[in-house]
């Protein structure tokens, strides 16, 4: 690991423009973190339990009708845009794909600085995306394409340091949004296509330097690792691509973790563990005091790499310190935070999932039909696609209604085939063969693919769903004036819906498709909601595959723009 | 607004991408009389005979006069291929050597490594988002995500081996992002 301290960029530059307020910039303490001002959005999902909700209800159902672009920001930049607009007291981050990071005024649009990494040019690309900033002090962070930890001053762009979190030559590279507690920031790597061995990072979020680094793959000799045979745990896979949430009772950050590699599970014959689980890192050495393996010995891609929403529950009379997470793989999983790990409480399908043959009652261990389980040099049709029920868009919780908001994909299965691979540092290392796989689409799907699914997390059981024709990419915020935003169709709209009843109650078209992660915070008494248009990545990705088995959908243009919309 | 944005450009550095342009042999473009060598396999390192090229394509570094492989950038590595030299586009015949052609194996979309090869089609295949690419027609896009041939690198043969003749025919991997 490489760490400097920089006076300028060695590598960047900064467009700067003058700012009137740049003194003003509030400090992010620890103790802010924690408790953030409602008017604030100081992390990736909002608060550390992941909810992707605010309080703020200025903006509610009754006058929602009103609400209209105040301003836009065009980022001249195609792919990607996913990252949550994070606003700290007037100041706005956004970052890129290509890793730039802008910031605004966050009531006039003004642009106070832009900072562009300047990337290597022979660093693959293969999901150009970047989910957002973590804040600490007076710094700004940004997890990169070439795999470092950049952090800037919130106030002028300037490098303070960057920090080296691997090689990106040997297939390395962070999209997510740091994760910020207790004066570190946390991040994990993506490169589950490129034979990595995944692992979450911890850097003093002052100085840079690592403060502890754990593996998503067990070395020999530690537990876990009877789950990975031979050398096969050196190039597993196991990224960490999406932010965790945090516990600040217990002192616990919960990871998702994505799918071994190569792709086809009887490459590496055995649970694989920590893959496709959720995981509980001690916020302090990063020791591994919990998991939960959603799926053993992941097939399917089906990355389960969204972080569980920390959500108290009840069952049977009981209130539950619950997780909860709805998976890549198809199923709603509710589980529980104990002193000595991870429980399970109860599972069940929220599209169609046709692998699982059961869920054992006391472990939430599934057994497969091996039939739908696709291997080397075997094909298998299996529901959902390996983009799964829901990808990484974060679902939201509403502590109002208590209800889970899930963006989800129904109706799209895959058949897919392995091929054998064999490792090469660097370079793609999935084992499929595309030439002989494809979506397949059920009966179903000409009424819709794409949902937005309601659930009561205290009763199990699914209150309200809509539905689109198109596939549904669409990250969830949820708001106490009772509305729940969401894009993520390639009709290109921005959608406001009630949350008790999913009414739709407003809707904007956009330039593009609305993959981005939509924020609400308030200026001078004044409420927004923010949000990124801009396809790319696997919408685009699902869209052409969609294409390949003729389904017309229609055209969604590239190209990233910041929307901020208020009342009039 | 009457606040005027100004750029600065800190420590007045141009802008340009780091990476495969750095200055180590490894990392340097293939130079003109490298010679062709095996990237990968049981016979790494070694000079690559015309007769090693068969259907399979083969996956080349260049070599050069001082043994130095450059082998540090994916921007450097080839697909050497054999195909019918009657079917090749004009444009196409100026790289090749022979039925001889060696192609940038790194991808204009995002820049993975294009690993599949089917003869019969004579297409080179991306596996990381399935772009194809028309060989014959001098990499030509036959189906998207990308936008952009692959580049073709001039070699010609003699001696036994396979030679770099000049410089790539294009920017290789993606477009530049600003
Ligand atoms: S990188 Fe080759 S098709 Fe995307």
């Amino acid at each position: 690991m490489k760490q400097r301290v920089c006076s300028v960029g060695l590598f960047t530059f900064v467009l700067a423009a003058f700012s009137t307020f740049a003194a003003q910039y509030q400090p992010v303490t620890d103790a802010r973190l924690v408790n953030p001002e409602p008017e604030n959005w100081l992390m990736y999902r909002g608060t550390y339990d992941s909810h992707g909700y605010s309080p703020l209800k200025r903006i509610n159902t009754r006058n929602v009708k009103r609400l209209k672009p105040l301003w836009t920001y065009s980022t001249g930049l195609r792919e990607g845009h996913q990252a949550p607009p994070i606003v700290n007291g007037g100041f706005m981050f956004i970052t890129t794909p290509h890793n730039h990071l802008l910031a605004f005024d966050a009531a006039s649009g003004d642009l106070i600085w832009r900072y562009i990494r300047e990337l290597p040019e022979d660093q693959v690309q293969m999901h150009p995306t970047n989910r957002g900033v973590g804040l600490y002090g007076d710094l700004v962070f940004m997890a990169t394409a070439d795999c470092y930890v950049v952090a800037l001053d919130a106030k002028t762009g300037a490098v303070v340091w960057e920090t080296e979190v691997e090689d990106y030559a040997a297939g390395y590279y962070m999209t997510l949004a740091s994760l910020v507690a207790g004066g570190k920031g946390m991040v994990g790597v993506s490169g589950g296509e490129f034979g990595i061995r995944g692992f979450v990072m911890a850097l003093d979020a002052t100085t840079g330097e690592e403060a502890w680094k754990t593996y998503t793959i067990p070395a020999p000799g530690e537990p876990g690792s009877e789950s990975w045979p031979g050398d096969s745990w050196k190039t597993g896979g196991v990224p960490v691509w999406i932010t965790g949430s945090f516990d600040t009772e217990t002192g616990l950050t919960y990871w998702g973790t994505g799918n071994g590699g190569p792709w086809m599970g009887d490459t590496r014959d055995g649970d694989n563990l920590y893959a496709t689980s959720v995981i509980a890192l001690d916020l302090t050495t990063g020791e591994i005091r919990g998991h939960h393996q959603y799926h053993w010995n992941d097939s399917w891609d089906w990355d389960e790499v969204s972080a569980p929403l920390l959500i108290d529950f009840e069952r049977a009379g009981r209130t539950l310190r619950g997780l909860v997470h709805p998976g890549r793989n198809g199923y709603l999983w509710f589980l529980e935070r104990l002193d000595n790990g991870i429980g399970f409480v109860d599972a069940q399908p929220y599209v169609k999932q046709d692998v699982f043959t059961s869920i054992d009652p006391d472990t939430g261990r599934p057994t497969y039909d091996e039939t739908k389980k696709p291997g080397t040099g075997k094909g298998a049709l299996f529901c959902p696609s390996h983009w799964g029920g829901k990808d990484w868009p974060p679902a939201a919780f509403s502590p109002r209604t208590r209800l889970l908001y899930i963006p989800a994909n129904d109706n799209v299965c895959a058949y897919m085939i392995g091929e054998e691979v064999s490792y090469r540092e660097g370079r793609e290392f999935m084992g499929t063969d595309w030439q002989n796989s494809n979506l397949v689409l059920t009966e179903e799907a000409s009424d819709y693919i794409g949902e937005l699914q309601a659930w009561n997390v205290d009763t199990g059981e699914k209150v309200w769903s809509r539905t689109f024709a198109s596939h549904n990419w669409g990250p969830v915020l949820a708001t106490a004036g009772d509305l729940v935003f969401m894009g993520g169709t390639n009709d290109r709209y921005f959608r406001a819906f009630h949350a008790k009843t999913g009414r739709l109650l407003w809707e904007q078209r956009t330039n593009s498709g609305v993959i981005g992660v939509p924020t609400t915070y308030e200026v001078n008494g004044r409420q927004y909601i923010a949000v990124l248009s801009g396809w790319g990545v696997d919408a685009a990705r699902e869209q052409a595959s969609l294409a390949e088995i003729g389904k017309v959908n229609p055209v969604v243009p590239q190209g990233g723009v910041l929307w901020v919309f208020g009342l009039e | 607004m009457n606040r005027r944005e100004i750029i600065t450009v800190a420590g007045g550095l141009a802008l340009g991408a780091r990476g495969a342009h750095g200055a180590s042999p490894e990392r340097m473009k293939p130079q003109i009389g490298d010679v062709l060598v095996h990237a990968f396999g049981d016979r790494v390192g070694s000079a690559i005979s015309p007769a090693d090229v068969k259907d399979d394509r083969i996956f080349a570094f260049a070599m050069a006069s001082d043994g130095v492989i450059r082998d540090g950038s994916l921007h450097n590595q080839l697909s050497l291929l054999r195909v019918d030299e009657m079917a090749m586009s004009e444009k196409t015949r100026r790289y090749a050597a022979g039925p001889f052609l060696a192609v940038s194996a790194a991808c204009t979309h995002t820049g993975c490594e294009v690993s599949g090869w089917q003869p019969d089609t004579h297409e080179l295949i991306c596996p990381c988002h399935g772009s194809r690419f028309a060989v014959l027609d001098a990499a030509r896009v036959v189906l998207g995500p990308a936008t952009k041939p692959l580049a073709l690198l001039p070699i010609e043969q003699g001696d036994g081996v396979i030679r770099v003749a000049g410089k790539f025919s294009r920017r290789v991997g993606p477009e530049p992002t600003y």
